[in-house]
């Protein structure tokens, strides 16, 4: 009887987390791969069910699905590789005890907070290829060959690169306050004791900082790579303007798939997104279980 | 524990001195860089929101304007609005009818989600029962989650369902996507709070609802506004959604930020003056409220 009523108590008190949980995040995914097996030429009608030919005609020249996955994957490598060990670089600087740390460290997180639609306006601004700022600036120092006269968003080759810009003075400040505070987190004995044995202080930050803050660096990593292959406002912003396939993401052939009587593979590309999503995210655990020296203690 | 303190300033004194001053130097060169780098385009946009066409396209790119014109601004007010008998034409209500939504929809986004993951993490870490650890491992996998799955199934069974275009439409997705990073933060905080709380409340004869209102809320009001503020700049800033699942009575700030390109793209001026408006106000905030913003922001990902 008294369990009886425990249990009760229990399930009152999930229930609107269990609604919302099962509602809009566990019944999407299985719809997903349910519609991902069907037609769903309109929202309401399943058509036929054609198994995995979605998943197989994602990939072809129609709907051009790997070409977005690649782009997804450079720009998730370019926020790794680029990105991150700036956030580091500036992270390092600031822990070392600088005057004024947190004023760098509040305005280098400003742009966080600005919403990346009004950031992809701003920048389409600066990439305008005869009165943007980019241009202007270049042609003051006579190289304005360097830029395409199509502007770095018109073209093909550019355009992922400008796509990243962007992102990159958007994000380094997010990934440099995380992994700031970790830095500050070091024990100052640490260091001390480094110190004391001779190490210079790019040794400490290579030896006994990074080292400390891998655990950072890993959930830095993850946020990186899944926000990259998440991407959508900014290139949405950017779309609209000059769209060609330079810009194709996932998250953009997602949205124009659904809305254009494609919901079978628009499904298909929501499972795929998924399957990535945690694919990298268990990738990214594994790799710094493997390496890490004290992870057998 | 006096002698230890002085030791660490002789040897930061004693470092400072080794790391050579060149090195100190391009520190501060870096930092100096990368705060120009952050700022420039601000100002940018800042100086380009109060030029006429004519400044910013040749005459005067980069400085500051030679004619403060302040009439963007009052145009960007007049978008979407009727106006001495015309109704400017613009796919929405207006700044400020855009302006209110986004701050309802993040208000009521911030109960809802809160009061969902503070009764849900009371029953896994201070009830007792069978598979409460599963459930909570099934909960940090909604981290995970891309909100654009959910993006076609929900359209689809808000439409069936009639509630489309209309605020629940966004309050409950981004509700339920922040769902699992409110659980892990309100998990972290919870279990700060002493176990000994719950049991002399038990033997006072408090119920587990008494408990949980009485003694558990009050001492999770930090958690709250930790997670209300992180919560809050999700909805502020959330695109997808709201553009898709919007219309002209739901859009939100950045729907109204976007809709400006449509028929205003040669207008510099006014389209610097809405983003303006549409940012700046959270910046100001940001200029108080540093510490916490920045705290919570943190807050997820240290405690992941």
């Amino acid at each position: 009887m008294h369990n009886k009523n425990k249990y009760l108590t229990v399930f009152l008190f999930l229930l609107p987390a269990l609604a919302l949980f099962i509602g809009v995040l566990v019944y999407p995914i299985i719809a997903s791969i349910h519609h991902s097996m069907y037609e769903y030429r309109t929202f309401t009608d399943p058509g036929e069910f054609v198994g995995f030919k979605n998943y197989i005609d994602l990939f072809n020249s129609q709907y051009d699905f790997g070409h977005a996955i690649i782009n997804a994957l450079i720009l998730a490598a370019l926020s790794v590789f680029i990105q991150l060990p700036l956030s580091l670089g500036l992270a390092l600087m600031l822990g070392k005890g600088i005057k004024g740390e947190r004023f760098y460290l509040s305005v280098y997180f400003m742009p966080v907070l600005i919403s990346a639609v009004v950031i992809g306006m701003l920048w389409e601004k600066i990439y305008n290829p005869i009165y943007g700022l980019l241009v202007k600036s270049f042609e003051a120092m006579n190289m304005s060959s360097v830029l395409p006269p199509e502007g770095l968003l018109g073209n093909p080759k550019t355009a992922l690169m400008a796509v990243f810009l962007p992102t990159i003075w958007q994000y380094v400040g997010y990934h440099m306050l995380l992994m700031y505070a970790g830095v500050k987190g070091v024990s100052p004995e640490l260091r001390e004791a480094a110190m004391l044995d001779g190490a210079t202080s790019g040794q400490v930050d290579r030896y006994v900082v990074i080292p400390c803050i891998k655990p950072i660096i890993k959930v830095s990593i993850i946020f990186a790579i899944t926000g990259s292959l998440k991407s959508y406002d900014l290139i949405k912003v950017f779309a609209k303007d000059a769209y060609n396939c330079s810009y194709k993401v996932p998250s953009l052939l997602l949205v124009r798939y659904a809305f254009n009587n494609a919901g079978g593979i628009a499904s298909a590309i929501a499972v795929l997104m998924i399957i990535m999503c945690f694919g990298f995210a268990i990738l990214v655990n594994w790799m710094f279980k493997e390496r890490n020296p004290y992870g057998a203690k | 524990m006096e002698q230890n303190n002085v030791l660490t300033t002789d040897i930061e004194q004693y470092s400072v001195k080794k790391t050579n001053k060149v090195l100190k130097a391009l520190i501060y060169v870096g930092l100096v860089l990368w705060l120009i780098i952050d700022l420039f385009p601000l100002y940018y946009l800042l100086t380009f929101s109060l030029k006429s066409s004519a400044e910013i396209t040749g005459t005067n790119v980069i400085g500051l304007p030679k004619e403060w014109l302040w009439s963007n601004y009052t145009r960007v007010f007049n978008l979407g609005k009727k106006v001495d008998g015309v109704r400017h034409f613009f796919a929405n209500g207006g700044l400020e009818k855009c302006f209110s939504n986004s701050v309802l929809i993040a208000v009521a986004t911030i109960v809802i989600c809160l009061v969902a993951a503070l009764m849900a993490t009371y029953a896994i870490t201070r009830i007792v029962w069978k598979g409460s650890k599963t459930l909570n491992s099934i909960f940090m996998l909604g981290i995970t989650i891309p909100m654009h799955v959910a993006l076609y199934p929900i359209y689809a069974s808000f439409s069936k369902m009639g509630i489309l275009r209309s605020y629940s439409s966004l309050i409950i997705p981004y509700a339920a996507f922040s769902l699992s990073m409110a659980i892990m933060v309100c998990t972290g905080f919870m279990n700060d709070i002493p176990k000994e709380l719950d049991e002399s409340a038990c033997i006072d004869g408090c119920g587990l609802w008494g408990t949980f209102f009485y003694i558990i809320v009050p001492l999770m009001k930090p958690a709250l506004a930790t997670m209300g503020i992180y919560i809050f700049l999700q909805c502020w800033n959330e695109f997808m959604f709201a553009s898709v699942f919007g219309d002209e009575a739901h859009y939100t700030l950045p729907v109204f930020v976007s809709n400006l390109k449509g028929s205003n793209i040669t207008d510099w001026g006014l389209v610097g003056a809405g983003l303006v408006l549409a940012t700046f106000p959270m910046l100001l905030v940001y200029v108080f409220m540093s510490r916490r913003i920045q705290e919570s922001f943190m807050v997820g990902a240290v405690k992941g």
